[in-house]
This record gives C-alpha cells, structure tokens and sequence, in this order.
C-alpha cells in the first residue's frame, strides 16, 4: 500500500502530512495526540484561514438561542396575522436564532481543510455510532455533540465515551429520554390523583435504554431480558429534564449533565445480573459496566474493523483488537492506533461514506463547490450546489437528517444503487466544472491508482471531462 | 407537549421495481404489487382500534380517538385514514388484524430486517422476500430510489429511483457510464448498466419527493405496458415513544401520509388499479398501554392495510386475541395471531400467480407458513 493510498485509507487523502514524520506509525501517533484545528475559505476560491470564533457556538449559546427562538415564536403566533405573513415571521426567527446551517458548513469545511484528517475520520466512525438524528431541539445541539463529546473523547476511555454521549441533551433528546420519568419519582408521588393530566404524565419511556443496550454497547448476543432494559429504563429516569415542557422556563443548573433528582427512580436496579445503586450515580455504574462488558469488547471491535479493515478481515482479527482493549483498559487511543495499523496491514478493500469521499476528492484535486464561511446564507450564491447542507443530504449522507439510531450502515452493498451512482457522477461533474481543480488528473491518476490496467484506461480517456470524473468514481476512489 | 419543527419535512423513499423480464415466458398473472413499509413499529390499535375490547380504554386514556369511523361493533378505523375507508366500503380494502412477522424481541433493527427478508433469524439473508418472489415470477428487472431496499434485493438487476437536486449538475453521460462500465465488476457494473439504459427513459420523473408524490408517479409508471410491477414506498417515523398524541399527534400524522399514499396510488394506477394489491408491511406494533411520556413503546402484534382492485369483498380478517393481561404476549403486548408471512404469501399469490407451496418453499424457506389466500381475497 503506497502512502497515498495509506491517506485515503485511515485518513482524508493528505500524503503531505505524513511527509512531517520518519514513518507512518510515528505519524499516525501525533496525529491521535493532536487536537484538531479547523480551518476554512471565507470565499469560494479564497485564502485558507483558521475557521471565524464568531461562528462557533458553545452550548450555553446554544440552548439561550433555542429558548429565544421558542419564546419570540409563541409571540408570533400571539399576534393577528395573516397565515402567509405569519409563516415568514417563523421563519425569519428561526433562521435567525438557528445554528445547525453554520455547523454544517464548519463540518464540511473541516473535512475539506482541517488539520489532522485521522481524527476526523475516527469520529465520523463515532458520531455513526452513537448517531443522533434531527428530532425537536437536536440540530441545534448536533455540533456540540460532534465536537465536545465524539472528537474530545477521542483522548479518553471507551466508558468515559460511553456515558458523556448518553448524557448528551442531543442524545436525551433524540431516544426520548427528556420523557422518561420514574413511575415511583418524587414527581410521580406528587401527582397525587392529578396523574395522567397534562401537567403530571408520568412513568418509563424505554427508548434510550434500549438502544444503549442493543446499539450502543453490548449488543443483542449478550442475550439481555425486557427485564433489563426497563431497568436501564428507570436508570436512566432523571436524566434529561433540559427544558419545562411548557414554557422551558425551569433552567437546571447544568445543561452538560442534566440531571434531575424529582424525576428519577428510586431503588436498586439490576441490569444483566449487576445490581446498580439509585441516583445519579447510577447511570456511571451502568455505563462502567456495559463499557467493560465481553460483549460490548467483542461487538464494538468487529464495527470499528469492519468500518476501517474490511467485513472479512474484522471477523479474521478481532480477537487481536479485543486483547488491545483489555490491555489498555478499553483506552481509545491505544485502540485507535491498533485500528488504524490493522487497516494498513489489511489488503480488503473498503467503501468510503459519501461524505468521506467528497472531502478526499477535494483534498486530492484542490477543487471545491462549497461556499465560503462569509458567504453562508448569502443570496447570491451561484446557481450550482454551494450549500454544504444540501449536498450532504443530496449524497445520502447527512449527519443532521432524521434517521434511525444504527446510523449509517458500514456496508458496501447497502451503497451501491443507480440513484448513489449518479449522485457521485453529478458530484465529480460539479467539482470539475465549477470546483477549479489545481491537481493535473494524470498526477492523481499516478499516484492513487494501484492497479496497471486501470491506469491505462483512465489515462486513454482523451476528453477531459470525463476523464476527471471516471478517475473521481473508478473503483480505487470510491473505496480504498 | 413539544411542538412540532415549523420547517420539518417528511421524508420517504419510493421504489419501482419489477420490469417484465421478456425472456421469461411463465404464464403468470399480469398483477401489481405495492409494499408500504412502515418503519419504526406502527401501532396497529391506533390505525384499527379495537373499540368492542373493554380493556381498551383503560390502557389507553391519553391516546384515545374519539372520532373513529365504526366498521363493525367491534372494530373502528381511524380518522385519518378517510381514502383507505373508502376503499372499504367500496370493496377494495381489506384488514388483517392482531398480526405480526414471527418476531417477539422488539429490535427495530432485527425485526426491520425479518420484515424485509422473511427469514426468521436476523441478518442471515442478503435478499428480501419480495426480490426471490419476482425472480419466481419472472418479473426481475428494475427498480427506481437512492438506495436499493433489501425487500427488492435478490432480482437479477435493481434500479433506484429517486430524483436528484443537486443545483447546476448534469445527467451522467454516456461516455462516462461507458468508462466506468469498463472498470466496474459485480453489482457496480449491473449498476452503471443500468443507469446507463435510465438516460435514454423519459425523464418525466417529478422532483418532489414526499411519498404522496412519489405514490402518484409510481401509480402512472405502474400502468404502463412495460412499467414496473412492483413498487415498495418507505415511510418512517412511527416510532412514537413520546406524544403519539390523538386526532392531531404524531402517530395521527403518519396515519394521515399513509391514507395519502393509498389514494395516490389509486389515482395514479388508474384502470391498473384493478389488477393490484398493495398492503403495508411494520416491523412490530406498539405495547397495548400507554407509556409515560404518551407514547408507546415496542410491542408485537400489529395491523396490516391491504387495498387494491385484485380484493374482492371488504372485511377484517383477524382472529382477535383480546387486551386482557393474561391474552396479551407477555401480559403487554397484541398478541400476533396470524404469521404476517401468510398474509405476502397471500399477495404474492393474487398478484403473481405463484402457488402457494412454491411461495413457501423458495420465497419463506419455511413450508409449515400456513394459506389464507380465501380467507383475504375470496
């Protein structure tokens, strides 16, 4: 495997970041110990500059510009206008105090420019694999996720992972958690003959707690009950309360870890025969325990080789990554560092993600459709696709739309269909017509295509044109 | 309750498939099949309550409709299924009831899975059910979406439909495909083929891509001589854990797109309305008593819709297992009477002609699935 296509592989496509380092492991080594920095062009065609602090957001920010937008939107429908006039007074607010459009662009942009292409690629992995899809509130607090718990618990333990993604307002909210109130709570008692109105709906929700088991650690081989998911259930009671459900006027202390004691389950639980004490703390236990459980060791394993090794080579070697695990106590950069070695030691082609390969083709060719950060939202955009957002969605592969939590599959044959075919072929069609490539084709050609016979047919191509887009969707680009 | 996003919009996905394969000279029905896959478990009680069973109102006092169309004592039909209603009452619809695929573990995934392969162990098939039924039949060919579904999987060559905007791109080209064809192998290769053989079709398709939308083009592209004969449209989100609501929550909602779905395609099959079936497939129904948050979690039995002018007289088939604890499946859920695969046997039957044996034996690799094709379509 040449070093371009070792860049492709557990990478973005950039062989010149390597060229920093004696080898490839010393290289995948800095990279797993750096931060990533994000980077993007104010312009289409413009100068590349750190990415706009003025267009980051912090979750404070985050939740202060949901409640404003919730408020002024109960005034609109207040006042007497005209359902036309009213429509457009929504949805002036809600572009004004919605994010998500400029965390789109900063995520695209990262693909495209960002320092450290190995992290980036590590928590695509992860954000799939605790997916939080569009459902009420979450858009908003997507990127937040992406970044403050997926990318930073990169550094740290599978556990610590584990609890910080379930945790996570996005994720309460995406699996209903924020519902999900004990039938024994404080809360509960309260309601008193009141319960079952409005105000006082109370008892388990089990969404989350099912998919914590099913998705997110041990998985279905571990042979869990319905017992055991109702106790990750009343476990999970408490957690969530981010908003009053009427007016979003209650504000916990801590939108990170929002806990709230009125609505959780009093009593031990028992999942998969641990006995887990009430109370905060429980859920740490819980989690702790599903984080170091076999199942979890041996299901999470298999994904993340499958995902970056190969269907084959996963089933093959798990065992070696499962050992790594234990080792190193479920430590992810020790596990991400074998991962990616494996990847390299691995012959098995693998299929790139739509997203993954539209930012490997940018950064191989140095073309790109995208608009600039200073351009967002700008009404003169060009006629053709500029909108990082639409293209995602466009591609199948957008992390902000509504889809179910096992996220999107690892598999080859779930990609291939004429309708991902010809939204590839647009795409590379768009990237050399209004992208302004500054690669020559016959160098990419040169050093991303193994195989003899492929090159030649690329390279007796005679129009141009084609000749881009053949090479942007030969067999070798679309998986690695 | 949390309102609804102002700027959501619904998603779906269509599928055209089965082209008439000419090679293939089985004398065979000449019958339409469509699938509306209800993705996330749609609550079978909520679409067809059961207003005669005394336990209902108990388990349900939150989510309750009052303006249900009565259809006999026993059973109701909700308010926002007016189109499929008329379809009862014109003798084109049918309901089986208290049904389910023979899956009690609750998995969106794994039952998701077994809805489309109809193979009882999760995971096991690449194929689906409804692609091994047309290869029988002689009807592998296309199908039109921006995947290729696993239910349609299984058929010599699958065509996605499911139109593109992307602002300023170009239909691939010939050239291109031409390119790629000498590079592809396997199912890339039938792919690009296929695509290839899509440019010279007329490009009439519609840009809009709501299911009711893409109900009515695969209505129109289903009555033509060498259109399709099988269409599977995806609608999602039924999985109401919190505020399914009544009249106007969300499961009310997705009722209400289905009901659209049904009379798009109604309209757009037009005389070809008479020679189809469509019926709608769910991975499980939802448990009998509300949740706390007014939803309902995972459950097992459901109701199936079957409409179309292959049906014959309207009526409710169901063998009703009643709300009772000890009657429910594991003292929460509907219990599932009737094995849903009888129930795609039954359609692959009117619609294609297969017998019934063979059905079993190829299509469900489980020959003890039992017929109820009379007790449907007679």
């Amino acid at each position: 495997m040449n070093i371009a296509n070792i860049a492709r592989r557990i990478g973005l496509g950039d062989t010149k970041v390597f060229s920093k380092y004696n080898d490839i492991s010393e290289g995948i080594e800095a990279s797993l110990n750096l931060p990533i920095k994000f980077k993007g062009i104010p312009t289409i065609g413009g100068k590349l500059e750190d990415w706009p602090s003025e267009q980051e957001y912090d979750l404070d920010e985050r939740i202060k510009r949901l409640v404003k937008r919730r408020a002024n939107e109960d005034s609109i429908d207040k006042k007497k206008l005209s359902d036309a006039e009213r429509d457009k007074a929504r949805r002036a607010n809600w572009r004004k105090y919605s994010v998500d459009e400029i965390d789109k662009y900063r995520f695209f942009h990262a693909g495209q420019y960002a320092d450290n292409q190995i992290k980036l690629r590590l928590s695509y992995f992860w954000l799939n694999h605790f997916t939080v899809g569009a459902k009420e509130t979450t858009p908003q607090l997507i990127s937040d996720y992406w970044e403050r718990v997926i990318i930073q618990g990169l550094d740290g333990t599978f556990a610590d992972l584990l609890y910080d993604a379930i945790t996570h307002p996005a994720m309460l909210t995406y699996l209903d958690n924020i519902y999900n109130i004990g039938p024994n709570s404080p809360k509960a008692k309260g309601c008193g003959s009141t319960a079952g109105q409005a105000s006082c709906v109370v008892g388990l929700n089990d969404n989350l707690g099912r998919e914590l088991l099913e998705l997110h650690s041990v998985s279905p081989s571990a042979g869990y009950t319905e017992e055991d998911i109702t106790d990750c259930a009343k476990i999970l009671a408490g957690w969530g309360n981010i908003f009053d459900k009427n007016g979003w006027s209650k504000k916990p202390s801590d939108f990170r870890r929002p806990w709230d004691n009125f609505q959780s389950e009093p009593g031990v639980k028992n999942v998969l025969g641990q006995k887990i004490p009430s109370g905060k703390e429980g859920l740490r236990v819980l989690t702790d325990y599903l984080a170091s459980h076999e199942h979890t060791k041996r299901f999470i394993s298999l994904k993340i080789l499958t995902h970056f090794c190969g269907e084959t080579y996963a089933v093959k070697h798990v065992q070696k990554l499962i050992e790594v695990w234990n080792r190193s106590d479920g430590d992810l950069g020790q596990i991400h560092n074998e991962v990616l070695h494996m990847s390299i030691q691995s012959n098995e082609p693998v299929f790139l993600w739509p997203t993954t390969w539209c930012f490997q083709i940018s950064r191989i060719t140095g073309a790109s459709i995208v608009a600039g950060f200073k351009e967002i939202g700008k009404d003169n955009m060009r006629r053709h696709v500029v909108d990082a957002g639409w293209i995602m969605s466009e591609m199948g592969h957008d992390f902000w739309s509504e889809r179910q939590p096992n996220g999107f599959s690892d598999l080859k044959s779930d990609w291939i269909s004429t309708e991902h075919l010809d939204r590839r072929i647009r795409y590379a069609g768009l990237m050399f017509d209004h992208g302004n490539p500054k690669h020559n084709v016959e160098h990419i050609i040169d050093e991303h295509i193994k195989s003899e016979e492929l090159k030649v047919k690329l390279s007796s191509i005679s129009s141009k044109r084609t000749r881009f887009i053949a090479t942007m969707c030969s067999p070798e680009i679309l998986e690695v | 309750m949390l309102r609804r996003d102002l700027l959501k919009a619904i998603p779906a996905s269509l599928f055209l498939t089965g082209f008439p394969n000419l090679g293939i000279t089985k004398n065979l029905k000449d019958g339409r099949l469509v699938v509306i896959n209800l993705e996330g478990g749609m609550d079978g009680i909520c679409a067809v309550p059961p207003l005669g069973d005394k336990s209902l109102r108990s388990a349900r006092r939150d989510l309750l409709i009052n303006e249900n169309l009565q259809l006999n004592p026993f059973f109701g039909l909700h308010p926002s299924l007016k189109n499929f209603g008329t379809m009862l009452s014109a003798d084109e619809a049918t309901i089986v009831h208290a049904t389910a695929f023979p899956y009690t573990k609750r998995s969106h995934f794994e039952g998701q899975n077994i809805v489309e392969t109809g193979i009882l162990t999760p995971f096991s098939s690449k194929t689906g059910w409804l692609g091994r039924a047309m290869e029988i039949a002689g009807v592998g060919g296309r199908s039109l979406s921006l995947d290729t579904p696993l239910l349609v999987r299984g058929n010599s060559e699958v065509e996605a439909y499911y139109p593109s905007d992307m602002r300023g791109s170009k239909f691939p080209d010939s050239d291109v495909l031409d390119a790629l064809k000498s590079m592809y192998e396997g199912d890339a290769l039938e792919t690009a083929e296929v695509l290839q053989r899509q440019i010279n079709l007329s490009l009439d398709a519609p840009r809009l891509r709501d299911p009711e939308g893409l109900a009515t083009f695969a209505g129109k592209k289903m009555q033509e001589l060498h259109g399709p004969k099988v269409a599977v449209i995806r609608v999602p989100q039924f999985d109401t854990h919190a505020n399914q609501g009544t009249e106007d929550g969300l499961h009310s909602e997705q009722l209400q797109v289905v009901d659209n779905v049904f009379g798009a395609l109604k309209s757009g099959l037009g005389p070809m309305w008479a020679s189809t079936v469509v019926l709608t497939v769910t991975e499980f129904g939802r448990t009998i008593a509300q949740n706390g948050s007014a939803g309902t979690d995972h459950g097992y039995g459901s109701a199936c819709l079957i409409a179309g002018g292959l049906i014959s007289q309207a009526g409710i088939v169901s063998d009703w297992p009643g709300l009772k604890t000890s009657q429910m499946h594991e003292g929460r859920d509907l219990n599932a009477t009737i094995d849903m695969r009888s129930v795609c046997a039954a359609c692959l039957e009117v619609a294609f002609g297969l017998e019934h044996n063979e059905i079993t034996e190829k299509v469900f690799s489980d020959t003890q699935v039992k017929r109820i094709y009379d007790e449907i379509f007679s």
